[in-house]
Formats: C-alpha cells, structure tokens, sequence
C-alpha cells in the first residue's frame, strides 16, 4: 500500500480533504434545510389546528355552501337542465346502451377513460335515461366539488373569501354548463379538485399523501386530461422541491406508479382496440385565440362570436391585473404559485402538445383548471384594500352573472345543439316519401334521440352503422353515385348539416347545383337544415303528412 | 435589528433568480423578434416608432437583468480604520429643527476622530434663517461654514467647505439625513484600500408613510437602493447619490472636486473618479434616515433635477466616450443615465392607439390575440422579477409615477438639447399645498383624447375588434395616469357624512393593519 500513498501528492490530497468537507458541509446544510422545512409543517399544523372554526362558523359555512349547491340546482332546473341533447350527450348514452364488455369496447374507441360510463350505465339502470336523469349525475358530480372548492380555497383564503369564490365556482356559467351535460366533465373536476386539495396539503403540511394517490388513480380513470393535472404537479414539483421535504419526491414516484399500475389495464385494453377509432370529430390545430377563448370561456361562459371577440379584444387590460400583482409585500406564497401553476401549465401544455402531436385543444378538456384559476385571482384581490377588494369581487359577480344571462338566453351560444327542435320540425313537415339526410354520420345519435317518426334516416357519407366503429371517409368523387342512392325513391331530402368534419360546404354546394331548394332553416349555432325537392313523381301537397300517417296508423 | 426594521429594509435583501433573469432576457428577446420579424407591418412611421421603443425596452430590460444578476462585493473592509473625518452638512434654508437633529445625531456617531461641519448656504441662497445656522452651531460647539460667495450650488458649497477642512476623509449629509451612531464605523474601514475613492449607503426615507408622494418617493428608491446599486457594487460602478456618503479627499481632489457644472452633481463626480481609476463600494444598510418630498411639486422638481442632470451625462459626457472607464462601468453608467430617456418611449406608447383612434393607421397589423401570447408572458415575468429582486418592496404607484413622469423627462431632454439654464433647486422639507394640476395637463389631455378618439373610431368602424384592443391600450395608459393626476390635485376635505364616517374600532383596526 505504501507505494501508492507515495503516489498522491499533498495538494491532490489536500484538494480531496477540502473536497470531502465541502460535501459533509452540503450535506448538512441540507439536512438543516430539511429540519428547518420539517419544523415549518409542524408549525403549520399547529396554526391550522388554532384555526380551527368554532360552531357557529360551521354552521355559517354550512349554510353558506348548501346556499351555493342550491343555487347550482336551481339554475339547473330553471336554465339549463331542459336544453336539448348534445352529439356528445347522445353518444355516451349510445354507449352505455350496450353490454357492460360492449360498451367497455365502443368507450376505448372513442378514446375515453370508463369510470365516468360504468357509473352512468348502473345510473340509467336505476334511474332511466331521460334527459333529466342522465344530465342529474354530472350535476351530482359538480355538487360534490362545490364543498372540496371550499376546502381548497381556504389553503390560501380566509373563510369569507373563500366562501365567496366558492359561490363564483358555483355560479361558473362554464362550469354549470357541463353540470347540465350527460359527459364526464364534471367527475373529471371532482377528483381533479380533490387531488389539488392533497397535493396542497402536502406542500403545506406534508400530509394528505393518501388522499392524493387515491384521487390521482381515480382522476385517471374519469378522463386522459387529468394527466395534464398531474404534469401541472410535477413541474411545480421540479420547480420548487426545495418546498417538500427530503422523501417527498420518492413518495411522489410512489404514486405515480401505483396510478400507472392501476391504469395499466385499461391501457392494455385500448391499445388492443387499435388506440383510436375514426369516430373522433375533426379538431383543427389550435391558434392564439382558441388560447385565449379558454380563459374567457372559463371565467365567462360560451359566448357569440360577436360577445367573445369584443372580450378577448380587450386583452391589453390584462396589463392592468398585471401591474396590481406589483404590491408591496405581496409576495406570491408557494400555495398561491401552485394553484397558478395548476392554472396555466395544463393549458400551455394541451397548446403546445396539438403541434407536436395531435390537435386536441378544446377547452372542456382542461376544466379542471378553473378552480385554481378563480382562487388565484381572488386571492389577488384580497390582498387589496376591503372596500376596494369588495368592489372588485361585486363587478366580478356582476360580470358572471351578466355573461351567464347571455349564455343561457342567446340563441347563437356556439355549445347549444338544438337536436329536439330540428328533430320535431323535421317530424312536422316531412312526408313518407322524403328521406332525412345527416351529415356528420356521427350526429346521427342526438337526431335520433329525439326523433320519433317513420322516415329512413341516412348519413352522408353514407355509414353502415352495423360495421363497429369506423364512419367512412368523405369521399368527393363518390358523392354523385351515393346522393344518386340515397334520393331513389324519395320526393325530398331534408339534409340536416352540423358538426362540420371539413366537407359540409362541399356536399351543400352540390345540392345546390343540382336541386332545388325549397327550405332552409338554422336551429342553433352550426346546426342548418336545407331541404331540397329530388323527385316529381308526385304532388308534394297531396302526400300524406307524417302526422297524417301516424294518425292513419292509429286504432 | 427588529423584526420591524426588517421589514422596513426589506429593499435590501431581494434576491435575483438566475433562471428568472435567463428566462426575462429570453422572453423580451422573443417579444422583439416576433413583432419586428413576423407580424406584418402597418404604418411605415408608427411601425418604426414603435420599434424604436421596443430596442429601447429592450436594453433596459436586458441592463436591468445584467446588474442585477449577482451580488458580490470584493471589497477589503477594517474594522479598525481610525483616519480622522470631516463630517459635512449641506444645509441652504431647511428648517432649523431638521438641521439639529441632524447635527446632534452626526455628533453622537461612534469614531475615534471626527469633526462635525455645517455647510452653510442659507446666506447665498438668501435664505431668512442662516443665521438661525450659525447660532445652532454655536449652540452644538459645530464650526459652521458659513459661504459668502455664491456659485455652483450645493457642489460649490462642499467645495468651499473643502478649502476650509482638512481631513483625509469626508462625509456629506443632507440636512435631513439623519446620520445612526454606528455610520462611520460602518464605513471609514473600506478606506483601508488606498485607491478607494468613495463609499455610498442608502437614501432611506422614514417619512414614506406621510401621503402618497413620499410612500411613491421611496417605492422608486428602494428599487435603486436594493437591487441596482448592490448590481452595480458587483461591477465597480456605484456612484454618488449626494447624501450619506462618505469621500476620500484625494480621489475628490483628483476628479477636480465636486463638479458645478451639472445639477446632478454627484452622478458626473462619480464619473470623473471613476475614470481616474478610484474605486467605490456600496454598503446596502440602512445608516441614515432622511426625508422624502413631501410634495408634489417637490417630488416634480426634484425628478426634473435628476433627469436633467442625467441626461446632461449622455449628451455632453457620454460615458461610452470616456476613456477611463471600463466596459462594465461605462455600460452601467449608461444604463442609469438612458433610464430617463423613457419619457420619450412612453409617449410614443401611449399615442399609438391614440392615432388608431383618430385615423385607423397601425404600426403592426397582427391577429391581436397573437401579440397577446407573445406579451403576456413577457411582462408577468418581467414584473414578477421585479418584485423579487427588490424583495416585494415596488409598488404599482411606483411604476405609474414613473410612466407619468414622460412628459417632465421630455421637457428636460429638450432643455438638455437646446443647453437651457436649470438652477439647482432643494427639495423643499416641508410639504408645499396648492393645486398642481398645471403640472399634468399632458396626462388629463390624453384620457379626453381618448374619450374623443373612441367616439370617432366608433362612428368609423363601430365595434371592431381593434377598436376595441386599442380602446384598452389607451385604458392601460389612463389606469398609470391616475394616480400621478390624483396625487397632484387640491387636496379637499370634504365633510363625510355620518354612514361614511369612520367608527374608532375601524380607525383602530386599520391602524393596527397599517403597523403590521
């Protein structure tokens, strides 16, 4: 050994003692930082569990939140719940009405996670599958978020303020409109809220691990977007691990396993289905302002064209909200720069993975940032002056409130698919010998929902629908030999256009070119009926009408 | 020191994140490329305007983020220097109890060899109470120096004082400088280096809390006096702010004394040393308090005063020209002196959407919402850096007295370029009451320009898009001029009635909030 001590000059070794202390004195202080982080949770627990709310201040946040739940109920009842059914509404109904391994297989291809199907299957089992009854589940589901709001705003906010936005969660027109929608949304908040409200805990206190891993698989299995509530997380996480304590990241790689495990099944299962099928509607690659049209939609609801450009127009006001966040001692605490995080990560990150991998941006998929979002721009605004925080917090209820009412009572709302009305009218007017035209094939299953009549309805492009799964590509060059097809025999074709799939303007052009048209009519935003006379075999005034028909048909 | 007095020196110990700054100086780079490159240009003129005021934000966005990227001091400090120090304080018709108590306070300072001077300027400056000076000093066993000869304002006051001293050392103080007890020792041992030639400490206001003036005052000072001047310590560039500082006689000597020539007499001294190769050091603790303008008039005059001044060291002393200087110091000097020239980019900001208004020409014709993606990240960041680096201690007031402050800055850049005379005015100690409104007819002329502009691009274009967007630019622009106009306006004190009126629990309570 002496020989190659020999070898090692003091100022090699020199070098290495200086290098050894410096690592001990890393070391250490990282485990004074730890200890002081430590000494911090416990403190925080301390000052939580003195904080505690008395009897009476129960009572009044009882109070306050049932006020909320009952204020969600009745604008459901009064506004929305009566609205008719959507294409996508229609769809998870469609999809339910299958055998529990059959709709398994029709919800893999429609690229969706199944708790929220499994749920609204043994619902409409119970409950039925009336407009009312599906829609009551999401509203269920929102229900149940309306308290864990509560619970997640009072990490940053005092109870009346968190009481307050709490009722702004409530009265969301965004929010209230997928309460009032047979889809997943709403679940999808729900466990997205609760998972928030873990992580939360664990930033500020270091508990709550178990809340967030169950919340974390459950938000997994209501919708593939709550990964990007997971992403918000772990960049915050990146960002700021200096906040947890030394242990926390490989709990957080705990979780994220245990969710993985548990989703793995059903991952399986969907690649085996072939990953996706063609029954996804065509999203276009998002722009600047589909970006925007988020945040508006989310604070002010579904809006006109002509409402939603004069908001997002006035975007430079933003610069107003920006220079406020500039105060004196207002210091962003690491709570606060979470549920900003939680706000903005999702939604940069949906926008920039639709160029990198597909266009998937729509704004319903990143729902699950409003709560963070409204919690952080109250939580601005508390930090003013009361009166002037107060006038605040009015103008933005008054402002909801008002662009909830245009939402509601506008007949251009771009979300309203007025399916019940364009199916009756149709019912009304049509005669034996017509034929009903749909196009998008997909739309099919909302039209049907409500239409009762005896008519052949047909899609264009033409979809066997008996063949699982795929709606044929438009195809223009066949378009002559299966319009050719679908007029055989019949006086009109009432072609009910929606959803455009990038071919719509093409199959109305060539009706137009070739037929007469004897009537068109929009029932909401996008939703265009045209009905064109294809046959002179007989006077059309002479037919029968359908109600005529029917009433034949009756005893 | 107590945790009050750490919240009060808060400004000290903002800390810059590297990563931060890495990422403000690559989003403003964005934002300029993307508007100068990729959006089609409208106006030729406005377009070109506009980006000369970008590469203008750019550069300071850019100089901000290089000095305040570190703080290091190499300085050498002994705890034992001992070299004896002549105390000035510059005094020309303040009140007598703001004098004494500074006199007294300088006297109390703990060092083995000091003399106490007041400078005394009140006979020149034709002041009532400066014999009022001479019997206070009589009265404390000051010398009082008292000039005869009047010329070159404050610097020709320390100048006369220097013929008269003879100490190695100085160190000035304004009259409402209040000097701690522990200031010498704190900063005489960074003269142990032989070729330091002067040490500055912050210019600490304890009167912010008086109006809405004096809280502005300070909020803009605690930005120089937090992050900047400790960046500009890392890069050998700090310089003099006229008070509570302290001076080695033959650096000042060598710079040719305290230049009288400039109203912004010590930025242009700090320049000759530092081109004569002196050294200086910052020391960012609060050693002294003094007074803010408790006016609007004063606070006007006194950011005339600085403009001017630092403006005349562009124009006539261009720092990139002197060749002294080392590249960081002549970057540094450059930085602060051009901050003023942002009046001008101001004003091209504001009238922008003003000229849409009346006439519909833009300088860059865009989908507004893409501008918007690439803007909002920008300034949330930039702001937010700001807060952390000055350890949330900048006040939105902060940045709307500075954006009104355009059209001063503009008047002294045209009285900068066509050479007129500005006397050295003192911020008056006492707060001046009046109307000051005449003072931001500018800013009150752009918010009815508005209002006019609206009406007419509405009957031109109705509710479009861009009138809308431009509306709201103009929005933002009224939003800073509000306080500036507010802060300048009669203050009237108009009875409340009883429902407004405030309970003694509320006044108690709101007292209690403001302490905490």
């Amino acid at each position: 050994m002496n020989w190659f001590r020999k070898k090692i000059s003091p100022k090699v070794r020199a070098n290495r003692q200086a290098a050894r202390t410096q690592a001990n004195a890393k070391k250490v202080a990282a485990h004074k930082a730890n200890e002081s982080l430590k000494q911090q949770f416990i403190n925080a627990q301390a000052e939580l569990k003195a904080d505690r709310s008395t009897l009476a201040q129960r009572i009044y946040i009882g109070l306050g939140l049932l006020f909320c739940m009952a204020g969600a109920v009745a604008i459901s009842h009064f506004l929305l719940i009566n609205n008719s059914l959507r294409l996508d509404e229609s769809q998870s109904i469609w999809q339910v009405s299958h055998s529990f391994t059959g709709m398994l297989e029709v919800v893999a291809q429609d690229v969706h996670m199944p708790l929220y199907h499994i749920i609204l299957q043994q619902w409409i089992f119970f409950f039925g599958d009336s407009t009312t009854a599906v829609r009551s589940l999401s509203m269920i589901f929102f229900l149940l978020t309306i308290p864990m709001v509560y619970l997640l705003s009072r990490q940053i906010l005092s109870r009346r303020w968190a009481l307050a936005v709490t009722a702004l969660f409530s009265f969301s027109p965004f929010m209230n409109w997928y309460a009032n929608e047979a889809r997943m949304y709403t679940l999808l908040v729900l466990f997205a809220t609760i998972n928030q409200y873990f992580f939360a805990r664990i930033l500020k206190y270091n508990k709550g691990w178990w809340g967030y891993a169950i919340s974390a698989i459950f938000g997994a299995y209501s919708h593939y977007f709550f990964m990007f509530n997971l992403l918000a997380q772990a960049t915050y996480y990146l960002i700021n691990h200096k906040s947890f304590v030394k242990g926390a990241f490989k709990r957080f790689v705990a979780v994220m396993v245990a969710m993985l495990i548990a989703i793995s099944p059903w991952i399986t299962y969907f690649v085996m289905q072939g990953l996706a099928s063609n029954t996804r509607p065509l999203i276009e690659r998002p722009t600047a302002v589909n970006f925007f049209n988020v945040y508006s939609q989310f604070l002010f609801g579904f809006q006109t064209d002509a409402v939603n450009t004069a908001i997002v127009s006035l975007w430079p006001l933003i610069l107003i909200v920006a220079f406020f966040t500039v105060k004196r001692h207002l210091k962003l605490e690491k709570t606060v720069g979470y549920l900003l995080a939680m706000s903005f990560v999702p939604i940069v990150a949906a926008f920039a993975l639709s160029f990198v991998v597909t266009p998937f941006f729509l704004s319903r998929y990143m729902v699950s940032a409003i709560a963070p979002l409204t919690i952080a721009i109250a939580w601005l605004i508390s930090r003013y002056r009361r009166n002037f925080a107060v006038f605040l917090m009015v103008a933005w209820f008054g402002i909801v409130g008002a662009t909830f009412a245009q939402q509601v009572n506008s007949f251009d709302t771009p979300v309203k698919e007025n399916y019940s009305v364009a199916a009756k009218d149709i019912e009304s007017h049509a005669s034996i010998h017509d034929v009903i035209v749909i196009s998008s094939p997909f739309t099919v299953y909302p039209f049907e929902y409500y239409y009762n009549g005896p008519l052949q309805i047909r899609t264009l492009p033409l979809w066997d629908r008996q063949n699982v799964g795929a709606v044929p590509a438009f195809n223009e060059a066949a378009l002559p030999q299966q319009v050719d097809q679908l007029k055989q025999g019949h006086d009109y074709i009432y072609l009910l256009l929606s959803y455009d799939q990038g071919y719509e303007k093409k199959i109305q052009q060539y009706f137009d070119m070739r037929y007469e048209k004897t009537r068109s009519e929009k029932y909401s935003d996008g939703l265009m009926l045209y009905v064109y006379r294809v046959g002179y075999d007989t006077m059309p005034e002479i037919l029968p009408t359908v109600q005529n028909y029917q009433a034949q048909q009756s005893p | 020191m107590t945790n009050h007095d750490n919240k009060r020196f808060a400004f000290l110990h903002g800390t810059a994140s590297k990563p931060l700054l890495a990422l403000n100086c690559v989003l403003s780079v964005l934002y300029f490329i993307v508007i100068t490159f990729f959006f089609q240009h409208g106006n030729i003129v406005l377009f070109s305007l506009l980006i000369a005021g970008e590469v203008f934000h750019l550069w300071q966005i850019i100089g901000y983020c290089y000095t305040v990227w570190e703080k290091r001091s190499d300085a050498v400090f002994a705890p034992y220097f001992s070299k004896s120090v002549d105390v000035f304080i510059t005094v020309a018709g303040e009140p007598i109890e703001i004098i004494e108590e500074t006199a007294r306070a300088a006297l109390a300072m703990d060092y083995p060899k000091f003399t106490v001077n007041i400078l005394n300027d009140g006979f020149v400056a034709k002041k009532d109470n400066w014999h009022e000076v001479v019997e206070l000093g009589d009265k404390l066993g000051i010398n009082v120096i008292t000039r005869q000869v009047p010329g070159g304002a404050k610097a020709g006051n320390i100048n006369n004082a220097l013929k008269q001293t003879k100490s190695p050392y100085i160190v000035i103080f304004d009259a409402d400088h209040v000097p701690y007890v522990s200031f010498l020792r704190e900063v005489m041992g960074y003269f142990i280096d032989p070729k330091m030639g002067f040490v500055q400490t912050p210019q600490y206001y304890n009167n912010q809390g008086v109006n809405r003036v004096t809280q502005v005052a300070w909020d803009q000072q605690s930005l120089f006096f937090g992050p900047i001047m400790s960046g500009k310590n890392r890069l050998g560039s700090v310089f003099m702010c006229g008070t509570n500082m302290a001076l080695s006689r033959e650096a000042l000597s060598d710079a040719g004394g305290m230049c009288e020539f400039n109203i912004a007499e010590d930025f242009l001294t700090s320049l000759f040393m530092h081109e004569r190769g002196w050294k200086s050091v910052y020391v960012p603790k609060v050693l002294a308090e003094g007074l803010a303008p408790e006016d609007f008039l004063s606070y006007y005059k006194q950011q005339y005063r600085w403009t001017r001044g630092s403006l005349e060291v562009i124009f006539k002393f261009n720092p990139l020209f002197r060749r002294g200087l080392t590249f960081k110091q002549k970057m540094q000097y450059l930085i602060s002196a051009s901050y003023y020239l942002s009046g001008s980019v101001v004003l091209i900001d504001a009238l922008l959407p003003i000229i849409f208004l009346f006439t519909g020409a833009t300088a860059i014709t865009t989908s507004t919402m893409t501008l918007a993606l690439v803007f909002t990240p920008y300034i949330f960041v930039s702001l937010y850096l700001l807060q952390t680096t000055s350890n949330y201690a900048y006040t939105f007031q902060a940045i709307s007295f500075s954006i009104s402050s355009f059209f001063l800055q503009i008047r002294a850049l045209i009285a900068v370029l066509l050479n007129q005379k500005t006397s050295f005015a003192i911020t008056s100690k006492q707060a001046i009451q009046g109307n000051f409104l005449y003072l931001v007819v500018p800013q009150i002329a752009y918010i009815v320009l508005t209002i006019v502009g609206a009406a007419v691009a509405y009957q031109r274009e109705g509710l479009s898009a861009s009138l809308l967007a431009n509306i709201a630019w103009a929005l933002v622009t009224v939003c800073c001029f509000v306080p500036f106009i507010y802060a300048a306006s009669p203050k009237i004190n108009f009875p409340r009635p009883a429902f407004m009126r405030r309970t003694k629990k509320a006044s108690h309570r709101a007292a209690v909030e403001h302490t905490s």
